[in-house]
């Protein structure tokens, strides 16, 4: 099979013309988003151009050393963004979440052992993008469990102190609120899984069919990733979790308002 | 428990002060009602005494103990404190009254049948109560369930919010009935129902972030 044929710059620059059409339909609502859209589009291309470069010297590189170190700061950005979209302080939560999704995330690249040989899935082609796959697809989840688990706690928190009166350990008394945050954010994860394929056909079959790939090869791949993804997906909204909640509530088990962020948007 | 004491206990929230100079002792079998007018700071008081409230001054002592993120546990597992409303739960009200005998404390001290029953009776439920859904009852029977779940917990001192403010008159009688009828529970009860005032019951009242008993000068 041959490679994907190369789109030029040019071509795709004319292409990108055409979010023209969406920023006239936002400014004809009047949605007051075409800062943000415009802000988005730039970010996004400045990010993947700079991914791009690195990637081509992390390949050509291709040494154990750079590719952990990559991975653990991906892992690092993850971290950033999944407590910042929570409301969590990312100075005071961070010594506690970072070694938990650094843990996760070299126990999900090692599991892949059983499945490809130690040389293929060590090699920067394979663990690189393996990795932004699966902390890609993690955010969505943790932030979900992390919002819904810490609102939760605040609202209801005469419940909290009910169970915590009733003799519940702090583990106990958090143990509702858990379930509820997993439900929250895992629920919709597991409904993206069983229409995988109906509704969307998944990006990285898509991009290893247009790389040139067999679709019965591309659909083995995305099984597995699916399986990574879930694994870390609910793996990590669980730790994050019960790992954060350790450091978000004092000796008396009450929770600490410094470990939020204060929301100054009206 | 034989007695706790407040001490000079001010609870200061947003640059207020909520509670302030609070002293109470409170010997063993004592039955005392909090009334004030809303947002007087009467819930925060009990928060405050279960450790759940900072407090900017003060001290909580318990049989000569000062109350302390060390200690704070073996306080709180002396009491119950039971809330405006209901905890929410899924599954049948049995389920529920066995809810706190899951946590590792109460294991082993799990009530029987005819405990749960008895309990449930006193506060005006039939026997079908048991397989009925916890979620399908109404508020107040909501709240009686949680009143006898915290009663089977056999623990000294109960802490109850506004527990009556759900209940019709005859509820509310039984209620009170089962935490006064009893010498060596200690209850505080903050509360704006006036069938709480009767007798061998201490009243003070929250004013203005200060608690004074009735019939104390002022």
């Amino acid at each position: 099979m041959n490679a994907a044929v190369s789109i030029s710059l040019p071509s795709l620059g004319v292409f990108f013309l055409l979010l023209i059409i969406p920023a006239m339909l936002f400014r004809y609502m009047n949605l007051r988003l075409n800062r943000q859209l415009v802000i988005a589009f730039v970010r996004m291309v400045l990010q993947l151009s700079l991914v791009a470069v690195y990637l081509e010297y992390i390949f050509k590189l291709d040494t154990m050393a750079v590719n952990i170190l990559w991975i653990l700061l991906m892992v690092l950005v993850a971290n950033a963004a999944i407590l910042k979209q929570s409301g969590l302080s990312f100075r005071r939560f961070f010594v506690v979440t970072y070694p938990c999704y650094a843990l996760l995330a070299f126990c999900i690249l090692g599991s892949f052992l059983i499945v490809l040989d130690a040389g293929t899935l060590f090699s920067a082609r394979y663990l690189i993008p393996l990795a932004g796959m699966i902390f890609g697809n993690i955010l969505r989840t943790n932030v979900v469990a992390l919002d819904r688990f810490y609102s939760q706690v605040n609202r209801r928190d005469a419940e909290y102190i009910a169970y915590v009166s009733m003799g519940a350990t702090h583990a106990e008394a958090i143990k509702p609120f858990l379930r509820e945050a997993c439900k929250a954010a895992l629920g919709p994860q597991i409904a993206s899984v069983s229409t995988m394929g109906l509704v969307a056909l998944p990006g990285m079959m898509t991009g290893q069919i247009l790389g040139g790939s067999s679709p019965a090869v591309a659909i083995t791949y995305q099984l597995m990733i699916m399986v990574a993804i879930f694994l870390t997906s609910s793996l990590s909204t669980f730790l994050s979790v019960v790992v954060s909640s350790r450091s978000a509530f004092d000796g008396y088990g009450r929770i600490k308002k410094e470990m939020f962020l204060t929301k100054d948007k009206s | 428990m034989h007695t706790f004491e407040l001490k000079g206990l001010c609870v200061r929230k947003e640059a207020k002060d909520i509670l302030q100079d609070i002293n109470l002792l409170v010997r063993r079998g004592d039955k005392i009602l909090i009334q004030g007018p809303s947002g007087s700071g009467k819930s925060t008081l009990l928060r405050a005494v279960l450790g759940f409230e900072k407090c900017s001054q003060g001290t909580v002592v318990y049989d000569g103990i000062r109350v302390s993120s060390s200690t704070i546990r073996d306080f709180r597992s002396q009491c119950t404190y039971i809330g405006q409303s209901p905890l929410s739960y899924e599954g049948t009200v049995l389920e529920y009254v066995h809810l706190p005998f899951g946590f590792k404390v109460n294991r082993g001290r799990c009530p029987g049948e005819e405990d749960i029953l008895a309990i449930l009776q006193k506060l005006g439920f039939a026997s079908e109560i048991l397989t009925a859904e916890y979620r399908s009852l109404s508020g107040g029977e909501q709240q009686r369930v949680t009143i006898a779940q915290a009663l089977l917990l056999k623990r000294d001192l109960y802490l109850l919010d506004e527990v009556t403010s759900s209940l019709d008159q005859a509820n509310i009688i039984r209620v009170i009935n089962l935490f006064t009828g009893s010498a060596d529970r200690t209850v505080i009860a903050v509360s704006h129902n006036h069938e709480w005032r009767g007798e061998g019951m201490r009243v003070f009242a929250l004013q203005n972030g200060h608690l004074k008993e009735e019939g104390e000068r002022a």
